[in-house]
C-alpha cells in the first residue's frame, strides 16, 4: 500500500509530496510552477566514511577498503551492454553522480522526456555489473582522479587538517581513497557493498521542478524492484576526543599559501540535529562572517581575501569547525580566530550583528528555493539526517542570542585546534 | 510573457529586462565593456572591485555587508571577464523578491545600492580615490593573479593563451599582471571609472519581477549627467588558419600534468554558421557522448578529463586535458585522429546526442536565475540578442552537412604542456 502525504510551507509558497513506495523506497517530489525542467536525484545513504558496518541480518562487522563507495559510483554507470551515459544521450538529459562522506547520489536534469530519463536512472542504479576486468580498468582512471587532487591547494589543506583533527575516523581519508586502498577493491567487495547499501530501504528518490506526480509514480511502479527490509549499523566508537597533531604543512608550486584551521568538537552523539546545524552556521557567521569585526580586521590587515570561508563540518561520528582560504600569514589568521573566539566567550555576542546574520540567513534560505538542484540536494540531506525539510524557517525565526552564547561556551576549545598550510617549499 | 525587452537609454547604454515570476529573487547586473588594452587592463580590473568595496554612502566593506545582510542576505559580486578582445567589468546584486520581504521594497533598494556603488564612489574632499582603498585593492588583485597560478587548470589555459596569441590582444589576462596591479595610481582608477561611465558599452540586465519602468528611470537619471563618448566593442583579430603547430612545455612541481590544445576556427563571430560550429565542437569533445570523451578518456584512458570548448568571439576551439606526461603525445595523436574521423563524417551518433543534449540544456537554463542573468549579460558585445529559445531553435536546425563543413575549418595551432619537474620519460 502506498502512503502519500503533502507537506506545505506558507512562508516559502512551496509544497512537496512524501511517498512511501511499497518496494521500500521513500520518494519526495516538489513540483515547481512555471519551471520547464526537472531535476532528479536517486541517492543512497552510503559514503566514503562507511568502511566498517554491520547488517541487521548478520552478527559480523565488515571492513572494506577506503574509497570503495566512490569506486562503486563510477562502476554503476557501466552495464554489460550500454553504459548509462550512452542511454541518456538518447533522451538528452544532463546526468552526473557524486560521492560525499555520507551519501552517493545519481542525478539528471532535463527539460524534455523526463519519464524516459527516470527509467534509465532507476534501471542502471538497480543493475550492478562488475567484473575483474572492468574493476582493473577503473583502478587506473580513479588513480588519475586521486592524483589530480594532489595539486589542488584547497583540497589538500582541508584533508590535511582532517588528518590533524581525527585519529581514526575515516573522514580523514580522501573520498576517492588512495591509490593503494583502491588497488584492494575487487568485484566481490563491490557486490557486497552494493547489496548492503543499495537496498531501497537505505535510499531515497527526490524530484524537483516540472514534474507530474502520478506519472512519476507510474514509472516507479514499473521500474523499482522490491527490497527485503534491512538496516545497517555504522561504527561509532573508535574516535578519541584528542587530536592527532596541531600543525601540518604540504608543499606545492604556488604563490599565496592556502590554509585550513579548525577545531575538533566533542561529537557526543552520532548525528547532530537541524537546530544544531543551523545554530552553528549562524554562530560561525557571527564570529567570522563578512559583517563581523574579525573579518574586518583580517581583511584590513591584508590577511584574507574573498577566498576566506568557514564551515560547520559535521556527519556521522564527526564534528568540527573549519576556517579556510588564502593568506600570506596563516599562523596570524589562526591566532586572530583564537583570540576572537576567546573575546566573544567573555564579552558575549553583539545583538546588532546577531540580527543582521539571522536576517541574512533567513533571506538566503528562501532564495535557495530558486534552484531545483539546490532544493533537491537539500531535501536528500534532510531526509538522510532525519530532519524536517521546512523546519529550518521556524528555527531561523526563534533562535536567540542566549542559545548561541550557551553553545559557544562549550565549543571551539584551543587544545583541540589545528592548522594545516599548503605553500611553496 | 515576452522573453525579454531591450530599452536604449543613452548612446551605447541599454537595459535588458527579463520578466520571470517563478524566482524568489530579483537579479541585477550592470556590465561595462571596454577594448582589451595592456595599459588599462589592471586599472579596470582593480576599479570594478574597488567600486564593489566602498561608496560615498557605505565607506567600507563592513558597512556594505551590513546593508546587504539587512536586505535579507542580498548578494553583491564584482567580476571581470574577457569576451573576444574586450574586457567586461560587472557588478551584480541578487536580492530577495519583494513578495517575501514583509513590506520592504528590496528590489528598489538593491538597484539603488548598485547605482550608488557605480555612480557615487568613495572619494576624498578633492574628489580623488583614497590611496588606502587602492592599496587594499592592489593587494587583492595581486593575490587573485597569484592564486590563478595555484589553480593548474586555469594556469595552463592562461599560458596557452599567452603563447598562442603572443601577437594579439587576446593574450592579455583580463586581470592584467602582478606588476601592472602594483603600478595602478589614483589617476588610473579615475580614468578607468570615467571610461566605464563615458566610453564603455553598458548593459544593465534584470531578471525577475522588478518594475521595468522604475529601473529604466533610475538608470536614465543616473546617466543624465554623463556626457557619453561611446566606443563600440572591438572585433577580435581573426586568424583563419594556423600556419604551423607550436609546442611549448613548462615544468613545475605538479603531481598531474595538464595538456591544452588551441585550434584556429575559420569562421567569424557573426557568421550564420556559428551554431553549426558549436554543434561540431560539442559532438567532437563537449558532452559525455562526444568522440573525445568516449575514446580519449573512456576507451584509451589517456586523460582523466578531456573536453573541448568553442570560443565564438575569438574564432578558436580549446581542448583541456588532465594527463600524465607519458600519455601526452599519445593523447594529442588520438585527439587529432578523432578530428580526422569528424572530417570523414563519422559523427552521426554523437551529433544526434549533441542536438538533443544541447537543446535540453539550453532550455533548462531558463530555470536558473543566475544563468539567465549571465546569458544576457554575456552577449554585451553582440548587437543582436538571442534568447535561450532562439539558440535552441538554431541548434535544432543544424544539419550533418553543416557540421561536416565545420570540421574542415579547424586547424591545430598550439600545444601547451604543463609537466612535473620530475621527468617521467
Amino acid at each position: 500500500m502506498m502512503e502519500k502525504k503533502i507537506i506545505t510551507s506558507e512562508i516559502l509558497g512551496e509544497k512537496y509530496y512524501e511517498i512511501k513506495h511499497p518496494t521500500g523506497l521513500d520518494i519526495y517530489v516538489m513540483p515547481k510552477e512555471n519551471y520547464s525542467s526537472a531535476y532528479a536525484l536517486f541517492g543512497t545513504k552510503y559514503g566514503s566514511i562507511d568502511t566498517r558496518f554491520k547488517r541487521s541480518d548478520s552478527d559480523q562487522w565488515t571492513e572494506v577498503p577506503e574509497g570503495i563507495a566512490h569506486f562503486l559510483e563510477h562502476k554503476l554507470f557501466e552495464s554489460e551492454d550500454l553504459d548509462a551515459f550512452t542511454r541518456y544521450a538518447e533522451t538528452g538529459a544532463s546526468a552526473n553522480a557524486y560521492t560525499s562522506f555520507d551519501k552517493t547520489c545519481y542525478l539528471f536534469q532535463c527539460s524534455d522526456r523526463f519519464s524516459d530519463s527516470l527509467r534509465i536512472l532507476l534501471d542502471f542504479v538497480q543493475s550492478p555489473y562488475f567484473t575483474p576486468a572492468t574493476v582493473q580498468k577503473e583502478q587506473g582512471i580513479i588513480g588519475q582522479e586521486i592524483t589530480m587532487y594532489y595539486d589542488v591547494a584547497g583540497w589538500m589543506a582541508t584533508f590535511n587538517l582532517l588528518r590533524c583533527l581525527f585519529v581514526n575516523h575515516p573522514v580523514r581519508i580522501d573520498i576517492a581513497g588512495t591509490v593503494d586502498s583502491i588497488s584492494q577493491i575487487t568485484d566481490k567487495l563491490l557486490y557486497d557493498c552494493y547489496n548492503t547499501f543499495y537496498n531501497l530501504h537505505n535510499m531515497a528518490l527526490v524530484v524537483v521542478g516540472n514534474v507530474d506526480v502520478d506519472e512519476l509514480i507510474a514509472v516507479c511502479d514499473e521500474c523499482l524492484k522490491p527490497a527485503q527490509p534491512l538496516s545497517i549499523e555504522r561504527a561509532f566508537d573508535n574516535e578519541p576526543r584528542e587530536i592527532a597533531k596541531d600543525y601540518c604543512e604540504y608543499h606545492l608550486a604556488m604563490s599565496v599559501p592556502y590554509f585550513a584551521f579548525g577545531y575538533k568538537e566533542a561529537c557526543t552523539k552520532p548525528v547532530q540535529s537541524q537546530r544544531d546545524f543551523i545554530e552553528m552556521s549562524v554562530l560561525l557567521d557571527i564570529i567570522a562572517g563578512d559583517t563581523s569585526p574579525l573579518y574586518k580586521k583580517l581583511y584590513d590587515d591584508g590577511l584574507i581575501n574573498d577566498s576566506f570561508g568557514k564551515e560547520y563540518f559535521v556527519g556521522y561520528g564527526y564534528e568540527a569547525v573549519v576556517f579556510e582560504g588564502e593568506s600570506t600569514d596563516p599562523q596570524a589568521v589562526a591566532d586572530a580566530i583564537r583570540a576572537e573566539v576567546a573575546r566573544l566567550k567573555t564579552d558575549g555576542i553583539d545583538p546588532e550583528i546577531f540580527e543582521c546574520v539571522r536576517r541574512s540567513h533567513y533571506g538566503r534560505e528562501i532564495m535557495a528555493y530558486n534552484d531545483i538542484d539546490t532544493v533537491a540536494n537539500s531535501i536528500i540531506t534532510c531526509v538522510f539526517n532525519d530532519w524536517d525539510v521546512f523546519e529550518s524557517m521556524d528555527i531561523y525565526r526563534d533562535i536567540t542570542v542566549e542559545d548561541l552564547e550557551n553553545r559557544l561556551s562549550s565549543i571551539m576549545l584551543e587544545e583541540y585546534s589545528a592548522l594545516s598550510v599548503v605553500k611553496s617549499e | 510573457m515576452k522573453e525579454y525587452s531591450k530599452i536604449s537609454i543613452a548612446d551605447g547604454v541599454e537595459v535588458v529586462f527579463v520578466p520571470a515570476d517563478r524566482f524568489k529573487t530579483n537579479e541585477i547586473k550592470i556590465s561595462f565593456c571596454l577594448p582589451l588594452c595592456r595599459d588599462m587592463v589592471s586599472a579596470n580590473a582593480l576599479t570594478v572591485s574597488l567600486l564593489a568595496g566602498s561608496s560615498a554612502e557605505y565607506p567600507d566593506l563592513t558597512s556594505i555587508n551590513k546593508r546587504l545582510a539587512y536586505l535579507y542576505g542580498a548578494d553583491l559580486a564584482s567580476s571581470v571577464k574577457k569576451i573576444g578582445e574586450n574586457q567586461v567589468m560587472s557588478l551584480s546584486v541578487s536580492g530577495l523578491n519583494d513578495r517575501f520581504s514583509l513590506g520592504d521594497r528590496i528590489s528598489t533598494e538593491c538597484i539603488d545600492l548598485l547605482l550608488s556603488l557605480v555612480f557615487r564612489p568613495h572619494l576624498d574632499e578633492n574628489g580623488a580615490f583614497y590611496a588606502s582603498d587602492i592599496m587594499r585593492e592592489q593587494r587583492l588583485l595581486v593575490e587573485k593573479l597569484k592564486s590563478e597560478e595555484n589553480e593548474k587548470r586555469t594556469y595552463s589555459m592562461r599560458r596557452l593563451e599567452e603563447i598562442m596569441f603572443s601577437e594579439e590582444p587576446f593574450a592579455i589576462n583580463c586581470y592584467g599582471t602582478i606588476d601592472g596591479a602594483g603600478a595602478v595610481t589614483a589617476d588610473d582608477v579615475m580614468s578607468s571609472w570615467q571610461n566605464m561611465l563615458h566610453r564603455a558599452r553598458v548593459r544593465l540586465v534584470v531578471v525577475g519581477t522588478a518594475d521595468e519602468n522604475d529601473v529604466v528611470d533610475r538608470l536614465r537619471s543616473a546617466f543624465s549627467s554623463v556626457d557619453r563618448e561611446y566606443v563600440a566593442p572591438l572585433t577580435a583579430v581573426f586568424k583563419p588558419v594556423a600556419e604551423k603547430v607550436t609546442t611549448h612545455t613548462d615544468r613545475q612541481d605538479v603531481k598531474q600534468g595538464k595538456l591544452v590544445l588551441g585550434f584556429r576556427v575559420n569562421m567569424l563571430p557573426d557568421d550564420s554558421r556559428t551554431s553549426a560550429m558549436r554543434a561540431f565542437c560539442d559532438a567532437f569533445g563537449g558532452g559525455p557522448y562526444s568522440r573525445l570523451f568516449a575514446n580519449v578518456r573512456e576507451k584509451m584512458s589517456l586523460c582523466y578529463y578531456c573536453s573541448a570548448r568553442y570560443d565564438r568571439y575569438k574564432s578558436c576551439i580549446f581542448i583541456q586535458c588532465g594527463c600524465e606526461e607519458q600519455n601526452m603525445d599519445k593523447a594529442v595523436a588520438e585527439i587529432l585522429n578523432q578530428l580526422e574521423e569528424m572530417k570523414k563524417g563519422n559523427f552521426a551518433t554523437e551529433l544526434t546526442a549533441s542536438r538533443i543534449g544541447l537543446s535540453d540544456a539550453i532550455n533548462s537554463a531558463e530555470d536558473d536565475s543566475g544563468i539567465m542573468l549571465n546569458w544576457y549579460s554575456n552577449q554585451i558585445t553582440d548587437d543582436i540578442i538571442k534568447s535561450p529559445h532562439d539558440s535552441s531553435a538554431e541548434n535544432d536546425a543544424v544539419t550533418a552537412d553543416q557540421v561536416l563543413d565545420c570540421a574542415h575549418l579547424v586547424t591545430l595551432d598550439t600545444i601547451y604542456k604543463l609537466c612535473s619537474t620530475e621527468v617521467t620519460e
